[in-house]
């Protein structure tokens, strides 16, 4: 079983490779194809899996693996379990800014099953920022994927001066304060 | 994990956009090589600086390590030197373990042969009680050289103390000559001043008194004659050229140079006694070669104009 590292492999130049691990396979795909949308100056290959570990035949086809998205829907319990069960095979290293978590289906408030503090405990315990959305709408699909190919490219190091670990001040809510 | 799907199967249908990204970026690969640029090729060089950068802060991350094996290190070599010295101590109490036995082995074959009493052990007995006397007696001198240098020491010290003393004296004896001498002097030196002041002031006493005597017996003679100034009606540089003139004779008083009142004083008798003519008189009786030589109209020109044109 191979546990996902950072850093395992060279980068290749000017390109960088995204993750979307959850069981909803439509909004991956819907997600997936906003993302290369989305006009962008490198090159990108986005990786989709309902679960991990990813199998280890292909493993040395696949790129260095530069940001986790775990899409966690709230109204199935079923995908929050498989995510926590899944975190267990991601490398420590990866959570030092690598790892976003995004919960979909949040629109909706009487269709939830689980609860808030449950997802928010989880980031606070994996140290990795959460982003909420809602992603059968158009304009938030887009400005979702806006966001996530943002953080990409600061995650491939592609953006001068700026790394992964800035992304603590992602997880700063104005509850805490 | 339930049937975990091929993330390929997924990857195929979403890098199929992706590989016509990449392969619409290879159409246009050739046009873009033809303009590629220095921002493209700087850009990416920071791309390259940045991950490198991740890459380098990461395997030193991982080198962490290596500070504690020096610590280990170092604390090895730290209990190898304790052992070391622990085995060289064992090694000295085995040694004197041995030679301790030794002697309580040599000890205990003394007494059995002494017990057998044949002539062996009387020539051991008369060793033993040789030795013993010996030992005593080097005892019995070292006592007495030990008293004897004690007493040495003790002369010495008192030698050195009653040096110290006889130098204390010394320095006594010299203060104090010092002290008398300064007396003496300070003495000396007042009484001969003391002399001094008695002198001049008979000295001075003697001068004014004869003084006093001269000034009565002879009036002055003056040796110079000044022109007659009070006569003639005169502006005031006759005055003050009267004022200038310096005291001529000492008195018992002394005298200002600047006040004018006992100078006027002094001259008025003066010019009583010799009538001399004054300028406009003198203008007339001068001979010829004494008098002013008289200038041309030229010259007095020049004068009042100040100067050359």
């Amino acid at each position: 079983m191979s546990v996902v590292r950072p850093f395992d492999k060279l980068p290749v130049l000017n390109s960088a490779a995204i993750l979307l691990v959850g069981t909803d396979e439509d909004l991956q795909q819907q997600l997936a194809q906003t993302i290369l949308k989305e006009k962008k100056d490198f090159k990108i290959s986005i990786h989709l899996a309902t679960s991990l570990p990813l199998p280890a035949e292909r493993d040395h086809i696949r790129p260095r693996i530069d940001l986790i998205v775990f899409m966690i829907n709230v109204q199935s319990k079923y995908s929050f379990k498989n995510i926590e069960a899944s975190l267990a095979h991601v490398d420590a290293n990866f959570f030092l800014g690598k790892v976003c978590f995004l919960v979909t289906g949040v629109g909706r408030v009487n269709r939830c099953s689980v609860e808030m503090s449950a997802v928010r405990k989880l980031g606070e315990v994996y140290c990795s920022p959460l982003i909420f959305c809602e992603l059968e709408l158009e304009g938030i699909r887009i400005s979702t994927a806006q966001r996530l190919l943002r953080m990409l490219q600061i995650c491939a190091g592609h953006v001068p001066g700026v790394s992964a670990l800035f992304f603590s001040s992602l997880m700063r809510s104005s509850n805490d304060e | 994990m339930a049937a975990p799907r091929r993330a390929t199967q997924r990857a195929a249908p979403s890098t199929a956009p992706a590989a016509a990204g990449p392969g619409a970026a290879k159409a246009s690969v050739a046009g873009v090589e033809e303009k590629l640029d220095v921002l493209t090729l700087v850009r990416l060089r920071e791309q390259l600086k940045q991950q490198f950068m991740e890459c380098s802060t990461v395997v030193d991350a991982g080198e962490e390590s290596i500070p504690d094996q020096v610590m280990e290190e170092g604390l090895i070599e730290a209990t190898v030197e304790e052992l070391e010295r622990e085995i060289e101590q064992a090694k000295i109490s085995f040694q004197n373990k041995t030679l301790a036995l030794h002697r309580v082995q040599i000890m205990d074959a003394l007494r059995t042969k002494l017990r057998q009493n044949d002539d062996e052990s009387k020539l051991i007995l008369e060793t033993i009680k040789r030795i013993l006397m010996l030992s005593t007696a080097a005892m019995e001198s070292q006592k007495q050289a030990r008293e004897m240098e004690e007493k040495l020491n003790d002369i010495k010290r008192k030698r050195l103390s009653l040096k110290q003393a006889g130098e204390k004296k010394l320095l006594q004896i010299r203060t104090m000559k010092k002290k008398q001498k300064e007396e003496l002097e300070g003495i000396e030196v007042g009484e001969m001043l003391k002399r001094i002041r008695r002198n001049l002031q008979k000295e001075t006493e003697m001068t004014t008194l004869i003084q006093n005597i001269f000034q009565v017996v002879k009036p002055h003679t003056p040796l110079i004659k000044f022109p007659d100034r009070q006569s003639t009606p005169k502006p005031k540089i006759q005055e003050t050229l009267q004022g200038r003139v310096p005291p001529l004779h000492g008195s018992a008083v002394p005298l200002s140079v600047g006040s004018k009142q006992p100078a006027l004083e002094n001259i008025s008798p003066i010019s009583r006694v010799q009538d001399v003519p004054d300028t406009s008189e003198l203008v007339r009786t001068l001979p010829q070669k004494y008098r002013r030589k008289t200038m041309s109209d030229e010259e007095m020109e020049f004068i009042q104009r100040g100067g050359p044109e």
